[in-house]
Parts: structure tokens; C-alpha cells; sequence
């Protein structure tokens, strides 16, 4: 079942294109990524999306149910999100928060669900805490833990990692990949091509418009771009690459690895995803 | 319910743990009025007077009147222009009083002085000349900013049966300069001596200043939350609550209304303490005007925030508030008198729903006055701008 539609969206801002006829969907139960440089158009598209921008053209269906201006409350009750510029009470606890939000989001929960979300997120801990005393990846997590309120199908999440360290973003993408598992879909936006090819089961290429669509390893057979394998081995693998040091060679695919590895001594084995910035700028380029 | 609720308890903790917002909010009201209500009417001697009346028997025994209350009298003669010759007095500071030929009495002053004079001519008339009408009701009727007006048709019956009326009815110039104002409790009828009275009535008119400004403050308030919500992304939760708009609105105003009654409730809490009339909070005049200046200044908060939202591109603290707010404080009368200033700028200000509301509970409180349909008017003007500013914001700016 579909539960994002975008068919044909157009968006302006005085002379400038934002969007120029996007389509795309997004199935339920996947993680769908909209990935693109600053300036992209993928925030317009996301609070189009939940009405927040006003679309020059186009449709878009939450749930099937065609969405113009705000979304009606029995679609907006299925959504978690978290926007950009999205931030909360400084001088209010997380706690505090949390109550605030879903009051303002009509969310009628206890404090036992309210423990619940906090925990899901790993927040409960620091819960009494004051907000604006947390740390960047605290934040983020009772962030998270606010667009979870009322159990939504969907999160809509606006680089949900963005302005955090490197163990932070992988933790919070860890965090909203559990969340899929648990049968939640995810349509996140992100210009950062490391979290788009490890978390997305899916990635819309935008710039104005969308590139491209499709999963990680389609996107990279289509326009060409291969997964690096840096083995450490006591002797030179046959055809393989000196890097520094190690041994680096590249295959088309994950697959692919086992068979290059075959009869090697290795010590240590990294495999890493191609690099989809460089596919990125393929298809810009072309 | 549980929005509002929400909403309040979030404005009044997050205002409470933050030091500059309570230090603006809670602290400062407190310390203006320690400054100003308390240590600075320490220190208030009896009111002395100057009077000058015109030369007729009648305002000589007026003036006599006058100074037994510790006020000098002095008489006017040949004024050309009598009335423009005591606007000009009353400008500068000085209460004035004039009898017009027709019987009419006004008394031009500074919003401070003004009432002082009106109650002491209204006494000596009632009371010195016309004692024998005493079954006669006296009420003070309307005054405003100092001046009093329609003051004589009560007079006027009382005057019909006295054979010193056409002294009153021949052009009386009566100039008061007054450092003080005095009180006059109760309508004209039950005066309070202004020996034992002058400084209640000081502390009276201070506090409902004070706490009228507090309503009117709002309009800072709401600004700064409708702000600081914009800042951390609360306002696009807000547009996308099921609640609605208006509803997440007011109840942002509520939160702020939390805070300006507890700022209201400290003052009144300190005045009692330092033995001020705190009573005055009470009056349903002040109370009502409380009201006026709540709707007027959420309103306000909610149509700068509104264009602020509309016309700015980025978010950054609101500009207008502050200076749009002391501007409107003093122009009104709650830190100066307002009829110090130009008379073409006094005209429009007068319309001003929060000079109505000060004017309408000071007479109420220091009277017992309503000049309700007046009020009604301003207190109406105050609803529509809320109504607008309620209408007119976006909560985000959808471009």
C-alpha cells in the first residue's frame, strides 16, 4: 500500500524553482530517503507534503486521502514528525515537553506511554533532565521521541542527523531503522549520501526534480558507481589494489564480496558502500 | 482543555526557569513599583496650592475655601480669552478651574491634579454655598483626564434657588495650581479630607496604573512567545494541531495572561504589605479595564507577530514591541500625563482603548463613576484588535 503520494508536485518562490514536477511514492513499511544537495527542494517537499508549503501544483495523498493546505486530523493523528527548525522548550524538561506536544498535537497518552516513547528512544534516563541542558544527540533522540507520539504509521523526518557527531547520526538512524522494523515507514530527507545508502530501502535523487528513485544497489547499476572491499592480508590478493597499506578492490555488489575474498589469508575485511554523492553528481552532470 | 492547560503550565515554567523573562516579567514590575509607588510617595508633604480666581465676591469666598485646604488662591482679571488662557495653565502642570456663564464648571488640569480641584470646587459649592440643598444628590459627573465635564447640571437646579447664581453664571475664572492630587471618594458626596486623603489617593492612582499596565503589557508578552514558539518550530506544531489555529492562539495568550496575573498578584501582594490600597485590584472599574487592556494588548502581540511572520524572511527577535509599547504607556497617560501633550495629539489619543480604560478606572476606583458607554466603545475597539490580530496570523508562514 502506498501511504506517501506526490504526483506531480510543483513549487516556486518568486523566480525560483523549488520543485519542478515531482513525483514519487512511498510504500508502507519501507524507509524512504529524498536525498539532495542544500537547496534541493527537499524541505518544501516534506512540509508540502504535510501542508505546511503552500504547492503551486500537483497532488499529494497521505493514506490515500488527497491533502490540501493542513491535512485532516484523522490523517495528521497517523503522522510523527520532525521538521526542520524543530526544536523544543529549552526550559522545560524533556518530560514537560513531550506533555506539551502531544496536548498540541490532541495525543491523549499517560505517563506510562510517555515512559514508553522515551525509552523506545533511550531518553528516559534523562527525562526530568532540563531540554536545553542535554547534549545535540539527546536532543535529537527526545526529538525523535516527540514525533513518535501517538504511535504514528509514518514519520515524516527532515534530516533527523543532521548537526550531530558521527557516532550520534548513526545512532539516531539506528533508532529510526528499529522503528521500520517495528512496522513503521520513514520518509526522511538527508544531503548526506553515507546515511542515505546505509539506512534507505529506497532514495528519490531530488534537485527541483526528482533524478532518480530506487534502491541503493539499482541506483548504482544504473548510473555505474561500486562498493570498495579494503582487506588486510599478509600477501597481495591477485588483481587487487595497494592502498596505504591495505588491500583495496571494488565490487559491483555486496555479493560480490564473498567470491573476491575466496582463498584469501584476510586479517581484517571493511566493506564500504560506493559512493552515492558520486552517482549524485553523474546524474546531475548528465 | 488539556491544550490550554498544557500551554499554561509550559508558559508559566519555562518563563519561571528562565532569568530574563521572569526578571521582565515578575522582578521588574515589582522593582517600578518600589521605586516609584513606594519610596518616592514617601516623602509627600501636604499639597500646596495656588488659585487664581477673577474678581467677584462669589470666587473670593471660593478661593477662601480653597485655602483652608492649604491651597492659595489668587484672583484673574480681563482674561480675553479666559478658556485657552487656563488650557495653557493646565498644560504646564497647573489644575484650572472655569465657570462658564452658562453655569457650566470645568476644570482644566493635568490628569493628576485635575480631580483634586473638581471635587474641592464641587464642595465648596455644595457645602459652602448651596449647604441648605443638602437632600439634593451631587454626583461628580464625568471626569476625565483631569477635566471635568458637565459638571453643573446638578448645580444648576441647586443655583435656580440661590441668589449668588448669576455670581457662578458670570464668567468665574478659577486658575488652581496643585502639586498633588486629592481624593474624592464616593461620587461628589462623601469627600475625604485631603490633608488625611491626598496620599491614598496618590497610592490608589499609581496602583491602578501599575496594574493596568501589566494587561497592557501583554502585547510585549505575547509578542515574545509567539517568538520564542517560532524559534524552536512550536508554531508549525501549533498550525498542524487538530485543535486549530484560534484555539492554539488563545491559548499561547492564556499562558501569557497566566503570567501577567501572577505579576498583577505580586504587586498586589507588595502593596498590601507596604500598606497600600490594594483593594483597588477589586473594583469591578479597574477590573474591566484590566480585561480592555488584556484583549488590547494580546491583539496587538498577536498582529506584530503576525507581520512578523508575514513580512520577514528570517526569524529574529521582534523589533516593534518594546518601543510600540512605551510609546502607547506614555501616550496614554500610565507614565505622564497626557494632557501635558499638544492638543492635536491629545485628541487622538484619547481614542486610544487604553487611555479610555486607565481614564475609566480611575474615575471608577477614585469616584465610583462608570462612564460605561464610552468604555464599551473602547473596551469593543480592543476585542476588534484582538479579533483581528487572531485573524490576520498565519501561525507559519505557508509561501
Amino acid at each position: 500500500m502506498v501511504v506517501v503520494e506526490v504526483v506531480g508536485v510543483s513549487k516556486k518562490y518568486g523566480n525560483v524553482t523549488a520543485l519542478e514536477d515531482v513525483y514519487l511514492e512511498v510504500k508502507r513499511g519501507e524507509m524512504f530517503c529524498v536525498m539532495g544537495p542544500n537547496g534541493a527542494g527537499k524541505t518544501t517537499l516534506l512540509e508540502g507534503i504535510l501542508g505546511l508549503r503552500r504547492l503551486d501544483r500537483g497532488t499529494v495523498r497521505l493514506f490515500g486521502v488527497e491533502v490540501r493546505g493542513r491535512p485532516p486530523f484523522d490523517v495528521l493523528r497517523r503522522v510523527g514528525y520532525l521538521l526542520e527548525g524543530m526544536d523544543l522548550d529549552t526550559a522545560l524538561t524533556a518530560w514537560e515537553n513531550l506533555r506539551l506536544v502531544a496536548a498540541i498535537g490532541g495525543v491523549k497518552t499517560s505517563d506510562g506511554e510517555l515512559r514508553a516513547v522515551l525509552e523506545a528512544v533511550g531518553a528516559l534516563e534523562y527525562a526530568k533532565r532540563l531540554y536545553g541542558k542535554l547534549s545535540a544527540g539527546q536532543k535529537k533522540r527526545v526529538l525523535l521521541a516527540a514525533a513518535l507520539l501517538g504511535r504514528p504509521e509514518l514519520l515524516i523526518l527532515d534530516e533527523p542527523e543532521a548537526n550531530l557527531d558521527v557516532a550520534s547520526r548513526l545512532e539516531i538512524m539506528d533508532l529510526v531503522k528499529r522503528l521500520v522494523a517495528g512496522g513503521v515507514t520513514v520518509l526522511f530527507s538527508t544531503h548526506a549520501a553515507d546515511i542515505a545508502v546505509r539506512y534507505a530501502d529506497r532514495i528519490a535523487m531530488l534537485n527541483r526534480k526528482i533524478l532518480a528513485v530506487g534502491s541503493v544497489e539499482e541506483l548504482v547499476a544504473k548510473f555505474g558507481g561500486r562498493w570498495k572491499v579494503v582487506v588486510r592480508t599478509k600477501r597481495q590478493p591477485a588483481g587487487q589494489e595497494r592502498d596505504g597499506g591495505l588491500y583495496v578492490t571494488y565490487v559491483n555488489s555486496p555479493a560480490e564480496v564473498a567470491e573476491v575474498l575466496r582463498g584469501v589469508e584476510a586479517l581484517e575485511i571493511s566493506v564500504h558502500p560506493p559512493d552515492l554523492g558520486e552517482v549524485f553528481r553523474k546524474i546531475w552532470g548528465s | 482543555m488539556g491544550l490550554l492547560k498544557e500551554l499554561v503550565l509550559a508558559t508559566v515554567k519555562s518563563n519561571a526557569r528562565e532569568r530574563q523573562a521572569f526578571f521582565w516579567i515578575l522582578i521588574f514590575p515589582l522593582m517600578i513599583y518600589i521605586i516609584f509607588g513606594v519610596l518616592l510617595l514617601q516623602d509627600e508633604g501636604k499639597p500646596r496650592v495656588a488659585v487664581y480666581i477673577s474678581n467677584s465676591s462669589t470666587a473670593e469666598k471660593l478661593a477662601e475655601w480653597l485655602r483652608w485646604y492649604n491651597i492659595t488662591a489668587e484672583v484673574v482679571k480681563g482674561l480675553d480669552d479666559p478658556i485657552n488662557f487656563l488650557k495653557k495653565q493646565a498644560a504646564v502642570g497647573r489644575a484650572a478651574v472655569y465657570v462658564a456663564t452658562n453655569g457650566n464648571v470645568t476644570i482644566y488640569s493635568t490628569s493628576v491634579y485635575g480631580p483634586m480641584v473638581a471635587g474641592l470646587v464641587e464642595r465648596a459649592l455644595y457645602l459652602q454655598r448651596f449647604g441648605e440643598f443638602r437632600n439634593i444628590t451631587m454626583n461628580l459627573p464625568y471626569v476625565e483626564g483631569g477635566v471635568m465635564y458637565n459638571a453643573t447640571y446638578k448645580i444648576d437646579e441647586a443655583m435656580a434657588n440661590v441668589s449668588a447664581t448669576s455670581v457662578f453664571r458670570n464668567g468665574t475664572h478659577i486658575l488652581a495650581t496643585i502639586p498633588r492630587w486629592s481624593p474624592q471618594f464616593g461620587g461628589g458626596v462623601h469627600y475625604v479630607d485631603l490633608s488625611t486623603g491626598l496620599r491614598g489617593s496618590v497610592k490608589a492612582t499609581w496602583l491602578v496604573r501599575m496594574g493596568l499596565v501589566i494587561g497592557f503589557y501583554l502585547m510585549l508578552t505575547v509578542a515574545f512567545t509567539m517568538y520564542s514558539l517560532h524559534v524552536t518550530g512550536f508554531l508549525k506544531r501549533l498550525y498542524l494541531s487538530p485543535k486549530g489555529r484560534y484555539v492554539s492562539l488563545l491559548a499561547v495568550a492564556l499562558g501569557s495572561l497566566a503570567l501577567s496575573l501572577m505579576s498583577l498578584f505580586s504587586i498586589a501582594v507588595l502593596a498590601y504589605l507596604v500598606g497600600h490600597p490594594a483593594s483597588v485590584f477589586t473594583n469591578v472599574g479597574f477590573l474591566v479595564a484590566f480585561i480592555s487592556n488584556v484583549l488590547f494588548g494580546v491583539g496587538v502581540g498577536l498582529l506584530i507577530s503576525a507581520a512578523d511572520i508575514r513580512l520577514r524572511s528570517g526569524v529574529t527577535p521582534p523589533v516593534l514591541p518594546t518601543p510600540l509599547f512605551l510609546l502607547l504607556a506614555f501616550l496614554s497617560g500610565y507614565f505622564m500625563p497626557a494632557e501635558l501633550m499638544p492638543e492635536g495629539i491629545l485628541k487622538v489619543v484619547q481614542n486610544l482603548p487604553p487611555y479610555v480604560a486607565r481614564v475609566f478606572a480611575e474615575t471608577a476606583v477614585l469616584y465610583g463613576l462608570y462612564d460605561w458607554w464610552r468604555f464599551t466603545t473602547a473596551f469593543s475597539a480592543s476585542m476588534a484588535i484582538l479579533v483581528g490580530g487572531l485573524l490576520l496570523h498565519p501561525v507559519v508562514k505557508r509561501q
